[in-house]
């Protein structure tokens, strides 16, 4: 069974490539290179904390996301509709959305520590893409609206966001096992003193950028402003599908698999949130609730797009 | 008398009530309910409440986004293990999103919301401006000022004012205080998020008591009627205009516009004609909605018996459909259409026919006399044996309309724009409220300045930081300002 639908991955590829397709699929490959390399930067910085390392790794990311936008529109421009129709477009956009917030946030809430897990998922995101690209084919008439042009980059922005989340949350854990291994070794010993000097014991040494990082208290509020943004967006995002789907379907809603599964996500945050309100559920409770609800984040995203067929499960 | 006792004992419960606003704990409060009212309240009016039910939520309509709906049984068997088919079909996970349980889980949060609402959101109460311990509070700082009091207040005061905060000052026991909110509004988010739900829940609810919806197939020539709504509309005509798409198969033809040309009448205007596309629905002034949902274009055959028609159906012929011809073992099944009129029907790799032509089988005996399917093109005709011929005519078109009338839309919509403000007031704004209070000391004074939001100290750790840096070059003199490194330590932020 699964054979069959997974048969367009790849058989799409051979269809797309046209001169036109080349050119823009060759921006492409540029953006999953210079992705590559920003994310072995940011790991760098991990380890070396220089200012130069970390310009360098945001340079290798804004270009790698200049080279996103130049394909994005270039295929825009040849297919005369929007690039987001299939789902290479849709991945390039997450991916495109995830850099941007990452610059954003990054910028505003200095997370670059969490470079190499951002740049890394978003890399094998768009890499993955590839298989998916069907060239440029002309949009279905239900996708002829001007609907498509916000409720899918807003529903993919909200992706983009919850993958930060998700990255923060990692780290988020990362630090707060170190602070309690911290406050372990220093309950050992005599003091605060000894403690700074015993902080390295019992950590595997790739871990030290740890130090680094903002305390946890800090990554907790880093995760919670993020996914906030996400929620916003999701709820928007859904919501204007249901304005679309009332003008194109029929119905706001059909309770057809790729509703369900957002909606399944919009739960878990919602739960997330509201968790977030009690002091004592903030903290790694809350982390592991943002990981789940990135985890169904992908499972709306590929589960029903690859596996279960539907109004929406465009390949 | 009576009624002036009577008159004393409700003076007596509205002080009770004010006094138990100044004291919102609810054991403090005066009982109204029995206990194990009061129990499911507190249990319903609980915030992890509505997470646990949320998960409950995701969970059910992950399964109904896992196994297809409302599909046969038999289509169960063929995709799952027996035992599996067996499970879904037993708890009926077939047809999750109407059934009585999932139901239950939205009301559940809808009911839990409103006891939540108004047990806990609205009866919160802002904090009274009185003295508070300010070296209690997670964010709190402490500034040695060169300035007398009344001269250090002025300038506390226009550092919190110009970074946006709302003030009052108060002379509290020989002390000036400064009480000061940022962003209070967006307190209100969290209320304005949960009406927006509600008011969703009952637009949703209208329109499944008032509305309804359906479809018809039409074609061409044809009329259908909308008995709720007392209307009908005659498809006059229908066009549709495809694409080549070249795939790694051979060239395929996608749909690239499709119309159903209509007149509308008895929907209390004068009959109109129409043009109904995907995406541009006709929409009634009743406000039923019609949709362009799908089209077909049918096999169209004229059978003969001796050169004389006779009364077999076949205009309207769909894949598979079969012709029995009468007194004869004879049948014809229709195949498809290959040609311009609707080429997404030809199979890919298959070149296009300039002309329609019908592809279709003739069996006798049940057995198909050819061991290809016969080609037929329009306009040709074809023996068919025992005397009977049958001719290809054009194909019929026709048209797939969806009709919805939905009184709640509107509610709907208003409910998903308060959701999104209440998301945004509640998510994006961080209220926080500050208090600064100038001691007396000396020939000067001390600031004391402290700090809290909604959302925890960590949210604002770093612009409590920069306000205290602000307010000390504002009021510490510059001879007694210490250095970089010690003037953090003296800035506490933290939980
Ligand atoms: C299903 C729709 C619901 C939506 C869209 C919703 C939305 C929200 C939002 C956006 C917040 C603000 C969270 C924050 O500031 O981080 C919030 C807070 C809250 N919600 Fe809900 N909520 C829903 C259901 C419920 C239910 C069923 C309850 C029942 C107990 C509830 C109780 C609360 C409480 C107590 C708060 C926190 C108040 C506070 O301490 O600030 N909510 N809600």
């Amino acid at each position: 069974m699964p054979d069959t639908l997974y048969s367009q991955y790849n058989a799409n590829v051979q269809t797309a490539m046209t001169h036109q397709t080349l050119v823009y699929m060759g921006w492409y490959e540029a953006a999953v290179a210079l992705y590559l390399v920003a994310a072995i930067v940011f790991a760098g910085y991990w380890f070396l904390r220089t200012r130069e390392v970390l310009a360098c790794a945001i340079a290798a990311t804004v270009g790698g996301l200049g080279c996103q936008i130049v394909s994005l529109s270039l295929r825009a421009a040849y297919s005369h509709h929007v690039p987001w129709n299939d789902l290479y477009g849709s991945l390039s956009v997450v991916a495109a959305w995830a850099v941007i917030l990452f610059l954003v946030f990054g910028a505003r809430l200095s997370i670059w520590y969490a470079g190499p897990l951002v740049l890394g998922v978003t890399d094998a995101l768009l890499a993955y893409a590839k298989g998916w690209n069907k060239g440029l084919e002309p949009l279905v008439p239900s996708l002829q609206s001007p609907w498509i042009f916000v409720h899918v980059p807003i529903v993919l922005a909200a992706y983009a966001a919850f993958l930060i989340g998700f990255a923060t949350s990692v780290v988020y854990l990362l630090k707060h096992w170190d602070e309690e291994r911290t406050l372990r070794v220093a309950g050992r010993s005599v003091g605060a003193a000894v403690a700074a000097e015993t902080a390295a014991l019992g950590r595997p040494a790739w871990l030290a950028w740890l130090d680094g990082v903002p305390s946890s208290a800090r990554l907790d509020v880093v995760s919670y402003r993020v996914i906030a943004v996400g929620e916003i967006l999701l709820t928007a995002g859904i919501i204007l599908g249901g304005v679309w789907a009332h003008m194109a379907w029929g119905a706001y809603w059909q309770w057809d698999p790729k509703e369900t599964a957002a909606l399944a996500s919009w739960a878990i945050y919602a739960a997330y949130l509201h968790l977030h309100t009690r002091p004592a559920w903030r903290g790694p409770r809350a982390a592991w609730f943002s990981i789940a609800g990135f985890a169904s984040i992908l499972f709306c995203y590929f589960g029903v797009n690859i596996w279960i067929s539907g109004l929406h499960s465009y390949k | 008398m009576g009624i002036a006792g009577g008159e004393k004992a409700e003076a007596v419960s509205s002080a009770h009530a004010s006094q138990a606003s100044h004291a919102p704990r609810a054991s403090h409060a005066p009982q109204p309910h029995p206990p194990w009212l009061e129990d499911i309240l507190n249990l319903l009016s609980n915030v992890l409440f509505p997470v646990v039910v949320f998960l409950m939520w995701a969970a059910a309509t992950t399964v109904g986004t896992i196994v297809d709906q409302n599909q046969p049984a038999q289509h169960y068997y063929d995709t799952y293990p027996l035992p599996v088919a067996n499970l879904i079909l037993r708890l009926h996970l077939d047809k999750v999103f109407h059934s009585v349980p999932y139901i239950s889980l939205v009301v559940l949060l809808l009911v839990s919301m409103s006891v939540c609402t108004f047990r806990r959101v609205i009866p919160k109460r802002f904090p009274p401006d009185r003295r508070v311990m300010l070296d209690r509070f997670g964010l709190h700082a402490i500034l040695p000022a060169a300035d007398d009091p009344a001269r250090a207040a002025t300038r506390v005061a226009g550092v919190l004012r110009a970074r946006g905060f709302t003030l009052r000052e108060r002379f509290l026991e020989g002390e000036t205080w400064f009480f000061g909110d940022k962003q209070k509004w967006a307190r209100y988010g969290v209320l304005v998020a949960h009406l927006g739900f509600a008011v969703i829940a009952f637009g949703v609810f209208l329109g499944w008591l008032r509305g309804f919806s359906g479809q018809m197939v039409l074609y061409q020539g044809q009329t259908g009627g909308i008995a709720q709504a007392g209307m009908a509309l005659r498809l006059d005509h229908f066009h549709a205009l495809f694409q080549p798409v070249v795939t790694p198969s051979g060239t395929t033809y996608q749909a690239q516009k499709f119309e159903s040309d209509v007149t509308i009448w008895g929907d209390g205007t004068t009959p109109r004609r129409a043009a109904i596309l995907v995406n541009h629905p006709y929409v009634t002034q009743g406000g039923v909605y019609v949709y362009q949902a799908s089209y077909a274009f049918a096999g169209n055959l004229r059978i003969t018996r001796h050169g004389v028609p006779v009364g077999v159906p076949a205009s309207h012929l769909n894949p598979q459909d079969a012709i029995f011809l009468p007194g004869t073992s004879r049948a014809i099944e229709y195949g498809l259409l290959l040609g311009p009129s609707d080429p997404s029907q030809t199979p890919p790799g298959v070149p296009l026919p300039k002309r329609d032509e019908y592809a279709l089988w003739i069996f006798h005996d049940n057995i198909p006399t050819t061991n290809r399917p016969l080609l037929v093109p329009v306009g040709a005709s074809v023996d068919v044996g025992d005397g009977y011929r049958l001719t290809a005519l054009p194909p019929t078109p026709s048209t797939g309309l969806t009709y919805r009338y939905d009184p709640g839309q509107g509610w709907v919509a208003l409910g998903c724009l308060i959701l999104v403000a209440g998301f945004v007031m509640a998510l994006f704004f961080v209220p926080v409220k500050v208090y600064a209070r100038i001691v007396p000391a000396g020939d000067g004074c001390s600031v004391e300045c402290a700090a809290t939001t909604t959302k925890g100290n960590a949210i604002w750790e770093d612009d409590f930081g920069a306000l205290a840096a602000e307010l000390r070059r504002a009021v510490v003199p510059p001879a007694a300002q210490p250095p970089a490194a010690a003037a953090e330590s003296q800035v506490n932020v933290y939980a």
